[in-house]
């Protein structure tokens, strides 16, 4: 399974410091993110990635903890409820 | 010709005929009444305003009139109205002012949605604009008034006014609403400004209001580039404290108390983000006000010397 950005064109980001704001399209609503939260979702911006895709990436800029794909399973979860992302087969 | 010049007959004159044109700077009103007392009012808070013919296009037209009805016998009342709409209950006659420029804010906040509306004051100096945020019972309206008498440019105090093609800040110069001690204050602090009329025990106490100088009106179609967020909490007895503030945190503070930031979308997450990055950030607690500013003051020297080095004037 492979995870992607709602509406890539219309999600918007800004980082400050260890922040991110994230625009979302869906909602209109802006939302806070923490460091791993905005690398998962800087890995979407480039396309579709599955979870090991977006771990490799964010190990890349990152030192990532024991059991991280899971974190970043249950944050793709968060992501979709929030109309930011959405999974296809 | 200023609105001073033209007298409390001549405001009268026109308050009850074609109406007078008031300029803010961002949007242009139209005002009409024949409530008694309100000319001399708005002779002495809105005095630097130039005198402009009452045709052509204008934002809105309102004004306050008296209400009709027994109680204009007993205890005479006053209703806003707008375009032809009463939208607020009546109000005590002897509240004329702060009535109308109530009504006026609510006008700008309902209907001026291609800006961005920040709940907040703004002021500028050497090309730099301040933005002060206003969080219930920070002082900013006093922090203004008294920034304003000690050479900074009053843009706003209600609302701060972003362009979002540029984020750039435009002046919307109204009166300066004082509540309470305040008044007194910036009687102290600043005995040559020019206040108006004191309105004892309205809906939000003893208010007065603060008039726009004259260097501000002359400037009401210049815009101000965003230099420094700045949230001031005053505290009797406060030591003076500048805490920088992550711009996260601006960010969400800022866009939490805005009017319409939840209407514009995109377009207001870009122009609030260009703002805050743009600005340093920081929490100013103060006591005293002269403090305060010296500490403002220090703070936007130094920007406009880091803009000059980089950029220097040819």
């Amino acid at each position: 399974m492979r995870w992607q950005l709602v509406s890539p064109a219309e999600t918007a980001g800004l980082r400050f410091d260890d922040e991110a704001l994230v625009f979302n399209p869906s909602s209109w609503e802006t939302h806070f993110l923490n460091e791993s939260a905005a690398l998962v979702l800087d890995a979407l911006v480039a396309g579709p990635r599955s979870v090991d895709e977006i771990v490799a990436e964010v190990a890349d800029e990152v030192e990532i903890p024991e059991g991280f794909a899971g974190q970043v399973a249950a944050l793709l979860g968060q992501l979709e409820s929030l109309g930011l992302v959405a999974a296809r087969a | 010709m200023r609105v001073a010049d033209l007298g409390a007959a001549g405001i009268r004159e026109r308050l009850a005929g074609p109406g007078l044109a008031l300029d803010f700077g961002f949007l242009r009103a139209r005002v009409r009444s024949d409530v008694p007392g309100l000319d001399e009012a708005i002779g002495r808070v809105y005095a630097e305003f130039a005198v402009e013919e009452a045709d052509g296009f204008f934002d809105a037209t309102a004004g306050v009139i008296r209400a009709r009805g027994l109680r204009r016998f007993v205890r005479p009342q006053i209703d806003f109205f707008v375009d032809g709409e009463l939208p607020f209950e009546p109000f005590p006659a002897d509240t004329h002012l702060p009535l109308l420029e109530w009504g006026l804010n609510w006008c700008i906040a309902q209907r001026s949605n291609t800006h961005l509306l920040l709940h907040a004051g703004v002021v500028e100096k050497h090309g730099l604009a301040v933005v002060l945020p206003a969080l219930p019972g920070s002082g900013k309206s006093t922090l203004v008034a008294a920034l304003c008498s000690r050479g900074y440019r009053l843009l706003s105090d209600e609302f701060g006014v972003v362009r979002l093609d540029d984020a750039m800040l435009l002046p919307l110069l109204k009166p300066v609403a004082l509540k309470e001690a305040s008044i007194d204050v910036i009687r102290k602090f600043a005995p040559e400004s020019a206040l108006g009329p004191v309105f004892p025990k309205t809906r939000k106490g003893d208010v007065a209001h603060f008039a726009p100088p004259a260097a501000a009106t002359a400037r009401r179609r210049e815009p101000a580039a965003p230099a420094l967020v700045l949230f001031p909490q005053f505290g009797m007895g406060e030591a003076l404290d500048l805490e920088p503030m992550p711009k996260s945190r601006a960010f969400a503070k800022v866009s939490a108390n805005s009017f319409n930031y939840g209407l514009l979308g995109r377009r207001a997450f870009d122009a609030l983000g260009r703002i805050v990055a743009a600005c340093d950030v920081y929490r100013l607690t103060y006591g005293d006000l002269g403090e305060a500013i010296g500490a403002i003051d220090e703070l936007v020297g130094a920007r406009a010397r880091h803009r000059d080095s980089v950029q220097p004037h040819l």
